[in-house]
């Protein structure tokens, strides 16, 4: 293992050569911050980085594996597993002391008051967080280029987006510069930008993991859930998160398993599908569907069937009612939670003459334009005599969406299914389009709308790039989501899709390469 | 669902306080119609007998012990503040009256 780049392990790895000696925590973290510095312009997956503080995680990990050391085996099997472990946080994670934008000039300069609940379960378990990382203004995107601070590129092809709202967290992710980060999934802003990156990520469910510090976008939507490059990765940051906090009332008091060590491997986990009764939703299967996706899923499925999971066919037929029920309630809350930046009590200010001119100027200048546009939308959706017409109605339907679940899963244990309909798409493409835009998460946002746990893992590639396969399933078993994903890795670990790196890795690292930001401009845009 | 004038959009912007430009008001004008078009997809659904979901987990009645703990000192509170007049944020008098 010390010949090895320890960037290239996965997490659990790094953990293990903690504990052998290959490498101390201090090596860990600055081969990873070395990394990421590098090759900040050419990705542009970050929005602020914390070395002081990621190294002195790094040394105070350093000190108790030295201590686990010498007093033997029981107490370094004793220690948490993510000690000395670098992580990154989405850039809505709010720590005490350090700057968290979530994308928008409206927070340029804000120093976080306190630490978010997950910030301190991160620490108290000995991570290392590099920093934040750059993502669509308020999580409101698919694509990570409605950010303040330019786009994120996805490493497979620094022309083209690396999907959103997370897309920073899933940038860096692929291109081994963290093993491990924190996303929220409003729409399917952790599973789509997985998808995208050939990465994992999970979005728990609603109320799964606290919220407090989370800078606030669709309250009945938003989840915070993990990234990472394989299942057993995924399951460790999960677990180090999740659970009930007092300060967030909409997190539930249900038992949180330990995920990790309840994943099998190879034949064990291969062994788990026997019996397992797998819905594939019809209505998953969307018109604009790319074929290689739909090809690379049907392939997925047919491994899943072959490996002794029973597949059946499903109906969810309010499917197609999801995305207006999304962009109905999701602006709405958006537009009553973003009432708070009025340029008064903190973030940027611009003074108008009067408090009314204040907010006008601050909200114009500080917002930009798919936020105006998610709060314009909010704003009429609950304005007088329009309220029963589309915020109410929206509810019902999603009741009727929920219902669809509900009944799917009294037939099947879980649900498979695209996790985007796309491979991902050029920088700047759908930009003009909001509807287009939109249909992006036409696979996830219904699992946000019904509050489900939801499972992207990599499943091969079309055209060169990367395609999602989700599991979708019901209320708090994320356990068997990973179990699914578990076993779909070892039904594929010899297939040579496995061992491709992202194609443009080598792009990062040519001093010739134009820095991200660029990439708006080329397209004739503004950043 | 009738379709929002440049006037609607002024309107719904005003109660979202946001001070938008003549050029931003005629882009949303454009792209709030296309999008309010997809809403209009959810008419052809009966839900007259329907209960609206709010949230998706059950949890009711959320009660916590009535006990004093700290809260952030004014300091940290008040950092971020654009402007701040000892403990006090700064903003433009309300009342022209008033003003100084």
């Amino acid at each position: 293992m010390p010949t090895r780049d320890p960037t290239r392990l996965f997490a659990w790895q790094m953990a293990a050569g903690l504990r052998d000696g290959a490498f101390s925590a201090r090596e860990l973290v600055q081969a990873h911050l070395a990394l990421a510095h590098r090759q900040a312009p050419a990705l542009n997956a970050w929005a602020s980085f914390d070395d002081s503080r990621a190294l002195a995680a790094a040394d105070a990990a350093d000190r108790r594996l030295a201590a686990a050391r010498a007093a033997g085996t029981d107490a370094l099997a004793a220690l948490p597993p993510l000690l000395g472990i670098p992580v990154a946080l989405k850039d809505l994670v709010v720590t005490a002391g350090r700057p968290s934008t979530a994308g928008s000039r409206i927070l340029a300069g804000f120093v976080g008051p306190y630490d978010a609940h997950i910030a301190e379960r991160l620490d108290a378990a000995g991570a290392a967080v590099l920093g934040k990382t750059n993502m669509d203004e308020f999580a409101m995107g698919s694509s990570t280029e409605h950010s303040a601070w330019g786009p994120t590129s996805n490493p497979w092809d620094l022309s083209r987006v690396p999907g959103g709202s997370s897309g920073g967290s899933a940038a860096a992710v692929a291109a081994f510069q963290v093993p491990l980060a924190i996303g929220t999934d409003t729409g399917g802003s952790i599973r789509q930008p997985a998808a995208l990156t050939g990465v994992v990520g999970l979005h728990p469910t609603y109320g799964r993991v606290s919220r407090y510090g989370i800078i606030a976008f669709a309250s009945s939507l938003d989840q915070v859930g993990p990234f990472g490059r394989d299942v057993r990765d995924a399951a460790l940051l999960l677990g180090a998160v999740a659970g009930r906090d007092d300060r967030d009332s909409t997190s539930a008091p249900v038992p949180v398993p330990d995920y990790a060590a309840a994943l099998a491997d190879g034949d064990a986990a291969v062994g788990g599908l026997r019996g397992v009764r797998l819905g594939l939703p019809r209505q998953y299967f969307v018109a604009g569907m790319e074929p290689g996706v739909e090809a690379r899923v049907r392939d997925a499925v047919g491994a899943l069937e072959a490996a002794g999971a029973e597949i059946v066919e499903v109906d969810l037929p309010h499917t197609r009612y999801g995305l207006a029920t999304y962009y109905i309630i999701g602006p709405a809350e958006a537009s009553a939670n973003l009432a708070r930046y009025d340029g008064i009590r903190f973030g940027f200010s611009v003074r108008g003459g009067d408090v009314l001119a204040d907010y006008l100027a601050t909200r114009d200048q500080g917002f930009g334009d798919e936020v105006k546009r998610r709060i314009m939308l909010g704003t009429y959706a609950l304005s007088a005599g329009y309220y029963d017409a589309y915020y109410v109605k929206a509810q019902k339907v999603r009741t009727l969406i929920k219902a669809d679940f509900d009944a799917a899963f009294r037939l099947v244990d879980a649900l498979v299914a695209p996790t985007s309909p796309t491979v991902a798409f050029p920088i700047g493409a759908r930009l003009d389009d909001p509807v287009a835009m939109y249909l992006s998460d036409a696979c996830t946002l219904p699992v946000n709308v019904a509050g489900l746990p939801g499972l992207s893992v990599p499943c091969g590639l079309s055209e060169g790039l990367p395609v999602g396969l989700q599991f979708i399933g019901r209320p708090w078993d994320e356990g068997r989501l990973l179990g699914l994903g578990r076993a779909y890795e070892a039904i594929t670990a010899d297939a040579p899709w496995r061992a491709l790196e992202p194609t443009d890795l080598p792009a990062l690292d040519d001093p010739a390469t134009p820095p991200a930001a660029d990439r708006l401009f080329a397209q004739g845009r503004r950043g | 669902m009738a379709g929002l004038s440049r006037d609607d959009v002024a309107h719904v912007a005003h109660l979202a306080r946001l001070g938008l430009s003549d050029a931003e008001l005629a882009r949303l004008e454009g792209q709030l119609n296309h999008i309010l078009e997809q809403y209009a997809v959810l008419a052809e659904l009966d839900t007259e007998h329907i209960a609206p979901t709010a949230q998706t987990i059950e949890l009711e009645n959320i009660l916590r012990e009535d006990r004093a703990a700290p809260s952030l000192p004014v300091d940290v509170a008040l950092a971020g503040a654009p402007e701040r007049l000892g403990d006090h944020l700064v903003v433009p008098a309300i009342l022209a009256d008033q003003a100084t």
